[in-house]
């Protein structure tokens, strides 16, 4: 998943939460406002109806749909100041709860202090012709004294239903969240162009880094920090990758190279000492086996050099080379050597068979797996070689394995630890082949031992 | 045959010019570029063994100066350098052969004899021993004047011998004469044997003397 994606995603998630906790408490300060709001509304209205009263307005002309009076005849005066002020002390002006039971709300005497009575709030039920139905309603119900009379005063006002409220309010949210995520596509995809540029400009020096090439990376001009940081963190070490693969191929090339001159020193020392007239067989012998192991010696350093070359990647070119003559020229090559071994080869080679890879390195890898079968082989043995346009086989007599064959192809790793083979045949041309994404196993069967190279397409 | 030997390391110079000099060859040597060049420029060579790799300079300013001035000298190179390395970079640029270090001073004696004969024996390319005489133009071995028949490995096995006669040649050296880097692999040279068997049997058929000796424990040897 990209980055962008990922993040926008995290972003919607967070604007999906804010906005679902955002859109309940918008709810509930709605409600509360438009209640607040419906019962001063009932507060005015009542004012205005005490003044009208003490206008001595008419009552008819007063009384609307939602206004009740009713003028109290029988109520004392003197009685009623009595009983508002005992329950002056009973209630609490702070308070304005519900009550549980009769769903009567109490408002707080601050809002009507101009009364000398009590006003009630409550929720009620009325039938409304218009729609058919019964809805809530806010009542005020109030006991006035009016120019020493009492006036029961109710008034009503139709609630706004919770339902709009909420209906309302998740409209406004919901168009909201659309616009937030509206945006968040289009940040996003302008973030993607325009910040992560440089970020893409990494990768892609990152992708094109060869250890090889004297080029050094292009990296991006930013002014983001942690962009700049990865540049010049990334620039630092493909300098220094550099440098130490230059420094390494050198060591490699130079070290090999400069053994073989003092092998070649010894070497032609013992040669001019073998040229003496009377050198006893023993010294003979001596010279001969130093002679030997210098041999040894060197081709153990160019073996090396050249494993280390391979894996360096120096043979890269990678042109269309015709297997089959790489095969038949190294079989007719290596064939006069095996019959000097008195063995046998059986080549089959399919003509034109193409592969990619470096010619040289074709060259070796097949050389070596001819060499490995002629080196390995039993007295009287054979060797079949069957190039077919998928695989390569080379099949050889030669004695059981008391290893495992996948150790054959580990450096130095040899079935007789004591023969003179220098166990590194096997291993560069398994090297090759894991360069050039051949695929190579190894098979036994009692004494036939059989190597296969999956060529590809 | 006048020979220089361009060659840094001091102890390799001297095993060449004591192999070389016990039979036709006068050696001089320089150790570095400055040398050579001023011997290049004063003396006449036939041959010149060039290293690649000299302590103030590349060998091939060497090749190239030689080419400039002696143009019918042959050049031998030898580098630690193998094939895979820059052993054609020498070559295009016009040296005779090309001999990768560690070498057998034999199969370098053997070389540098080679071309001696391509570049300045043109007439005169049959080598004689005694009755063998060997035409390495045409590959023809005649013995008592009768032409013998050998195969290419015998054929190249008597030059071998006849070219380092007097000298002991060890199965080992005579094996990756005859065949190359592609015996380097191979544990034991006793097929060997078989063909200097063969070679024997042929020339001492045709009525010649048996020179090849054999020498206990180190090879063979021709000689009188």
């Amino acid at each position: 998943m990209r980055l962008i994606v990922k993040t926008s995603l995290w972003y919607f998630l967070l604007t999906l939460f804010v906005f679902g906790l955002g859109g309940v408490a918008s709810f509930y300060l709605v409600r509360n406002a438009v209640q607040r709001e419906t019962d001063w509304e009932l507060v005015r209205d009542l004012r205005e109806v005490r003044s009208l009263i003490e206008h001595e307005v008419a009552l008819e002309k007063i009384e609307f749909r939602n206004i009740q009076i009713t003028p109290l005849e029988d109520v004392n005066l003197e009685e009623y100041h009595l009983k508002e002020r005992k329950s002056h002390t009973v209630r609490d002006t702070s308070q304005r709860g519900t009550d549980a039971n009769n769903n009567i709300e109490m408002t707080p005497l601050a809002y009507v202090s101009r009364f000398s009575s009590e006003a009630v709030f409550g929720d009620t039920l009325i039938y409304l012709k218009r729609t058919g139905k019964m809805e809530s309603f806010r009542k005020l119900a109030a006991v006035l004294p009016i120019q020493d009379k009492f006036y029961k005063l109710e008034i009503v006002n139709i609630i706004f239903e919770q339902d709009d409220i909420f209906d309302v309010v998740s409209q406004i949210v919901l168009r909201l969240f659309f616009f937030m995520v509206l945006a968040l596509i289009i940040g996003s995809i302008l973030i993607a162009k325009q910040l992560l540029a440089p970020f893409e400009q990494l990768l892609h020096s990152i992708a094109t880094f060869s250890i090889k090439s004297e080029q050094v990376q292009a990296m991006p001009n930013t002014n983001i920090t942690e962009f700049k940081r990865i540049g010049s963190f990334l620039e630092k070490m493909m300098t220094k990758a550099k440098k130490d693969y230059q420094t390494l191929k050198e060591f490699t090339e130079n070290a090999s190279h400069e053994m073989q001159t003092p092998i070649a020193v010894a070497k032609g020392k013992l040669e001019i000492l073998q040229q003496r007239s009377d050198l006893n067989e023993e010294q003979a012998e001596l010279i001969e086996t130093s002679q030997h192991a210098l041999s040894k010696l060197s081709k153990l350093s160019t073996a090396l050099a050249l494993l280390a070359k391979i894996e360096n990647q120096e043979f890269i070119s990678q042109e269309s080379i015709d297997f089959s003559e790489v095969v038949s020229h190294n079989v007719a090559l290596f064939n006069e050597i095996a019959e000097l071994k008195e063995l046998t080869i059986e080549a089959n080679i399919v003509e034109a068979v193409k592969i990619n890879m470096d010619s040289a390195l074709a060259d070796i890898l097949v050389a070596n797996l001819l060499k490995n079968a002629i080196q390995h082989n039993i007295e009287n043995g054979w060797i079949k070689i069957m190039l077919m346009p998928h695989q390569l086989l080379v099949e050889n007599t030669g004695k059981p394995l008391n290893i495992s064959p996948e150790e054959l192809f580990v450096r130095f790793r040899k079935n007789n630890q004591s023969s003179g083979s220098l166990g590194l045949g096997l291993a560069i041309v398994k090297k090759i082949a894991d360069m050039n994404n051949l695929l190579i196993d190894y098979q036994q069967y009692e004494d036939i031992h059989r190597i296969v190279v999956s060529l590809p397409n | 045959m006048k020979v220089l030997i361009v060659e840094d390391e001091q102890e390799l110079q001297k095993n060449i010019c004591a192999y070389l000099s016990g039979g036709e060859y006068v050696c001089e040597t320089a150790a570095n570029f400055q040398e050579a060049q001023d011997r290049v420029v004063s003396f006449a060579y036939d041959l010149v063994l060039l290293d690649l790799m000299l302590p103030d300079g590349n060998g091939l300013n060497v090749l190239r100066l030689v080419k400039e001035c002696q143009p019918g000298t042959g050049v031998l190179i030898v580098s630690a350098k193998n094939a895979l390395d820059d052993r054609i970079v020498g070559l295009d640029m016009g040296a005779d052969d090309y001999l990768t270090k560690p070498f057998h001073l034999s199969e370098l004696n053997a070389r540098l004899k080679a071309i001696y004969r391509r570049r300045k024996l043109q007439g005169k390319s049959v080598i004689e021993f005694n009755e063998i005489a060997i035409n390495t133009e045409n590959h023809e071995v005649t013995i008592h004047n009768q032409p013998i028949v050998l195969t290419m490995r015998e054929y190249e096995l008597l030059l071998y011998f006849v070219t380092n006669k007097n000298r002991v040649l060890t199965k080992q050296v005579i094996a990756e004469h005859l065949w190359g880097d592609n015996v380097d692999f191979l544990d034991s040279f006793d097929f060997v044997y078989q063909h200097i068997k063969n070679l024997r049997k042929k020339i001492i058929q045709y009525g010649a003397s048996d020179y090849i000796k054999t020498m206990y424990g180190v090879g063979y040897k021709f000689s009188e």
